[in-house]
């Protein structure tokens, strides 16, 4: 593979999950708080229609990050970690992008499937 | 041909200081300021202390008078903020981060130098302007946090709070400069060869804390001014009956609350990151996972706010978002743990004094971590919130976790600032006494806390069971305290009495390693060139510097020379010249208070007066431009 | 005396220290707003009426209108930072967008005597929204002035540098009005 869609599918996989993973919890908050709050309960919006959608969404996209950082790391295995740029710090993030994609992975379903299984508005 | 003595004599002539008072009041070299806020932030460390131990001498017994509760609410409440604000933060990235991190990446100053002596006069002036509102009967006294209703003019009307919020927000001035200062150093100013994978971690770390400030503390901002402007304008964003809400500023402060606890154990991440290889002789394990940890840490803490709001009555379906994220950001952190664990134990370890300290700041963060994850669960935080376990959960992160670290930092890096070594046996016993004084303080608040007795009280009842487990925590902090003494004693007579400690007395992974203890103004009399994140290591890159140096290929010698680099892999892009000592800084901080003080006297006409002065200054700042490359 | 420090030709981007610095200023300043934005829309949930009964709607039309206007603004910074003779396009861009802020300061002070922030949540959270985004508008109005000004003493490295680094600033100005516009305006678009 060349070293430039290498390094495209490096950033791929280090630059997407995060942003991802924040979007869709700001997005399941708002959604949360926008169907238990009194003014905005009228709206009718279907909480876990959308928050299904949401987990899935944003689960596909870091899934697709945490692909793209797994191939660089296999394309770039006989790679040393302190080697030279481009192909030492490709491998660097593809390394540490592994590890966040499946955090973020992680966090998306967990937090997912609670608000969905959760009686809706009930209050903690 | 000019000779190397010749080269380095023009360096310390294009970079040398003005004398005096006056070149310490004008100067914008990195070291210096970092110098400044070490010594400004001991200070307020020790008012922070003296608060503490205030609290702890009127709690040592039920019923005790030897403070009123409005004194004690404004001592509660200003060690708080003291601690946090005037000491963590500025000590680590301030001192810690200003010192270094030039020294690190092989640069020779900050990005923005002038604007560096800036946050350092901006965070004095704001520190002078709380103790100033405090020392007038003024303090603010609603919590660090500060919550409204209580927080408002019904129920606070004097001016407390105004020295709240307009000292918050005058503070976040300087940490925000820092930080931009800091992220644009850490891209931008890197030696050559220096990619990302071959950048120290604790340039990760300082990475991760300076975004997290940039996008953390507007967050504190919007809510001060929001709160400043329905208590002097008559605004309603906080109020029930006008369409407001109390739980917005909530909200607001913990989305910056948050990631501001992680702002101030990350940098000391990065401290246990440096002196771990060095007193192991070995490099960190797992280097890129530890590198992603830190930057995650921080990333994920925006994520985690309302785990502060559990016992508010927010829905259990919004708050399961944060008991989950709240449960995943534990991973970086174990990463890491794990990392600096393994490190220490497939290394050859050498007990000096830094590594007892991180030693005892990995157990201390275990400790405190776990009970960070019992809090995650939502109905064991409502039996706990507002009790004195909270209490025992974050000192033991925030003295355990932060504190630990920079006392340990202050040791590692002793020889480099000072040129001296300082006394290892003296230094060995005052961890000890403060490693035995914190848990004898901190630990038994678990214990009080699960037996009911809820924070920020000023005096108990002495029917209650709780006062042998008060008499300890007072006792610990006293012994903590004389620990403290101890470290700072050995510390001053070292200054004086200690043996010459030369460029590297530790043999030391970075770069800061490869120049004279204490470092000429220039840093580097050539920029070197790196292969690995453990440079000084590298013997065969310092000697091909050295022969840099006698053919004088990177030494910038024109001017007030720095080198600029790319932004991923740290090819060399330009050379720039930097300024040098300047007047502008603590003009336009001086300026600056006086729009502070205008203001919490509401004198709105004469603060939009000092606006234009701030404009001028500003002008007169940008008047002379740098040289052209 | 050598003093060789090649430049990398691997070195691509070259964008000056001081664009770094009105980034991260943004950057900043982007959070900012954002809080600012989710608080209102945070308002908004708490409130049965948005606005409240006896506040006049939003106005729509104008607001875009002039929106449109600061917008089309970014063509002379654009052009001004990549020109060899900026002068004359922040010149242009300058005009433009006082006449937008003259026009933005009418209509504040219009919407004051329709209601006050001091009379609820959504008055103080619109003038201070809106408030906050004229702000950013006038420092970049003093921004340019200052610019032209040292460009009447001539072209520097160090003004070309300002140059692009003042027109970064007006592009996050403008991609914030929008968003700000677009709030404020809300309640038009989705009762």
């Amino acid at each position: 593979m060349s070293v430039r869609r290498l390094s495209l599918l490096q950033w791929v996989g280090f630059l997407v999950g995060g942003p991802v993973w924040f979007a869709e919890f700001l997005a399941g908050i708002g959604a949360s708080q926008a169907v238990c709050n009194p003014a905005s309960a009228r709206w009718g919006i279907p909480h876990d229609a959308v928050q299904l959608g949401l987990m899935l969404f944003a689960a596909v996209c870091v899934l697709i990050a945490l692909a793209a950082s797994a191939v660089v790391f296999r394309e770039t295995y006989e790679v040393e970690e302190q080697d030279p740029p481009p192909h030492g710090r490709i491998h660097f993030f593809a390394a540490a992008s592994i590890g966040g994609n499946v955090v973020f992975l992680m966090i998306i379903v967990l937090t997912g499937i609670a608000t969905i299984v959760d009686r809706t508005c009930h209050q903690a | 041909m000019t000779s190397v003595a010749e080269r380095v004599d023009r360096l310390e002539r294009q970079w040398a200081e003005r004398p005096g008072v006056l070149g310490w009041l004008t100067t914008t070299d990195h070291k210096r300021v970092g110098l400044l806020y070490f010594w400004t932030t001991l200070v307020f460390f020790g008012a922070g202390g003296v608060e503490a131990l205030v609290m702890r001498s009127q709690l040592i017994q039920p019923n005790n008078h030897l403070v009123g509760p409005e004194t004690f609410d404004q001592l509660f409440t200003v060690h708080g903020m003291t601690m946090i604000f005037w000491f963590i933060i500025p000590m680590t990235t301030g001192a810690f981060g200003n010192y270094l991190v030039p020294l690190m990446i092989g640069a020779r100053d900050m990005a923005f130098p002038r604007m560096n002596a800036l946050s350092f006069w901006i965070f004095l002036a704001s520190g002078m302007f709380l103790y100033i509102g405090l020392f007038s009967g003024f303090g603010p006294d609603a919590g660090w946090f500060n919550y409204v209703p209580l927080a408002d003019r019904l129920h606070d009307p004097s001016r407390n709070i105004e020295f709240y919020t307009l000292g918050l927000a005058f503070n976040s001035i300087a940490s925000t400069l820092t930080a931009a200062n800091l992220i644009v150093t850490i891209l931008k100013l890197r030696a050559p060869g220096m990619s990302f994978n071959r950048m120290p971690l604790f340039c990760f770390a300082f990475l991760a804390a300076s975004f997290g400030l940039i996008f953390a503390l507007p967050s504190l901002s919007v809510d001060l001014i929001f709160l400043f402007l329905q208590r002097n304008l008559g605004f309603h964003f906080f109020d029930v009956a006008h369409g407001g809400s109390s739980f917005l500023w909530q909200h607001l402060f913990w989305f910056f609350g948050h990631p501001e606890v992680y702002i101030l154990i990350v940098p000391a991440f990065g401290i246990a990151t440096e002196i771990i290889p060095a007193f192991t002789r070995r490099k960190m394990i797992a280097f890129p996972l530890v590198a992603i940890a830190e930057l995650l840490v921080v990333f994920i803490g925006f994520g985690v706010w309302a785990h502060h709001m559990f016992a508010t009555g927010l829905p259990t379906t919004t708050l399961v978002f944060f008991a989950g994220a709240t449960s995943m950001v534990v991973i970086p952190s174990t990463i890491q743990v794990f990392a600096w664990c393994m490190s220490i134990y497939a290394g050859r370890p050498k007990f000096k004094t830094p590594l007892l300290f991180i030693i005892g700041f990995i157990v201390m963060f275990v400790a405190g971590g776990l009970t960070g994850i019992m809090f995650l669960a939502i109905p064991f935080d409502q039996q706990t919130t507002d009790t004195y376990f909270v209490v025992a959960h974050f000192h033991y992160i925030i003295f355990g976790a932060a504190v630990f670290p920079i006392f340990g930092g202050m040791y590692y890096w002793f020889p480099k600032v000072t040129g001296k070594l300082y006394f290892e046996r003296p230094g060995q016993i005052s961890f000890w006494i403060i490693f035995a004084g914190t848990n004898l303080l901190f630990f038994p608040m678990h214990i009080v806390g699960l037996l009911g007795m809820p924070r920020r009280v000023y005096t108990y009842p002495g029917d209650m069971g709780w006062t042998s487990y008060n008499v300890i925590e007072s006792i610990g902090g006293y012994i903590t305290a004389v620990g403290i003494l101890a470290l700072f004693t050995n510390l001053v007579v070292s200054y004086f009495r200690g043996a010459p400690a030369g460029p590297d007395p530790w043999h030391g992974p970075t770069l800061e390693w490869s120049v004279p203890s204490p470092p000429p103004e220039y840093n580097f009399a050539v920029i070197p060139t790196v292969s690995s994140a453990y440079a000084n290591w590298d013997a065969d890159d310092r000697e091909r510097d050295g022969h840099r140096l006698t053919a004088g290929v990177g030494t910038l010698e024109r001017g007030h020379e720095q080198h600029v680099s790319s932004l991923i892999d740290g090819w060399t892009s330009e050379i720039v010249d930097m300024p040098h000592s300047s007047p502008w800084p603590i003009a336009l901080a001086l300026a600056l208070s006086l729009l502070f003080a205008m203001l919490v006297i509401t004198h709105y006409l004469f603060a939009a007066i000092f606006a234009v002065v701030i404009a001028l200054t500003l002008l007169g700042w940008h008047g002379k431009e740098p040289q052209e490359s | 005396m050598s003093d060789v420090v090649a430049v990398d030709t691997r070195a691509r981007e070259r964008f000056p220290l001081g664009v770094w610095g009105i980034a991260m200023l943004i950057a900043t300043e982007a959070a900012l707003f954002a809080m600012m934005v989710g608080s209102y829309f945070y308002l908004r949930f708490k409130n049965a009426q948005w606005p409240p009964a006896g506040t006049p709607e939003p106005k729509v039309v104008v607001p875009l209108v002039l929106l449109g206007v600061l917008m089309l603004t970014a063509f002379p910074m654009w052009k001004a930072a990549s020109s060899a003779t900026p002068r004359r396009w922040l010149l242009l861009a300058l005009v433009v967008q006082s006449g937008y802020f003259a026009m933005e300061v009418s209509d504040f002070r219009d919407d004051l005597r329709h209601f006050t922030p001091q009379q609820h949540a959504y008055g103080s959270i619109y003038y201070t929204l809106l408030g906050a985004d004229h702000g950013h508008v006038a420092v970049g109005l003093l921004l340019d002035a200052w610019l032209l000004w040292k460009l009447l003493f001539g072209m520097t490295e160090f003004r070309r540098k300002a140059v692009r680094a003042i027109a970064l600033y007006w592009y996050a100005v403008i991609v914030l009005t929008i968003v700000v516009t677009l709030t404020v305006t809300s309640p038009a678009f989705a009762r």
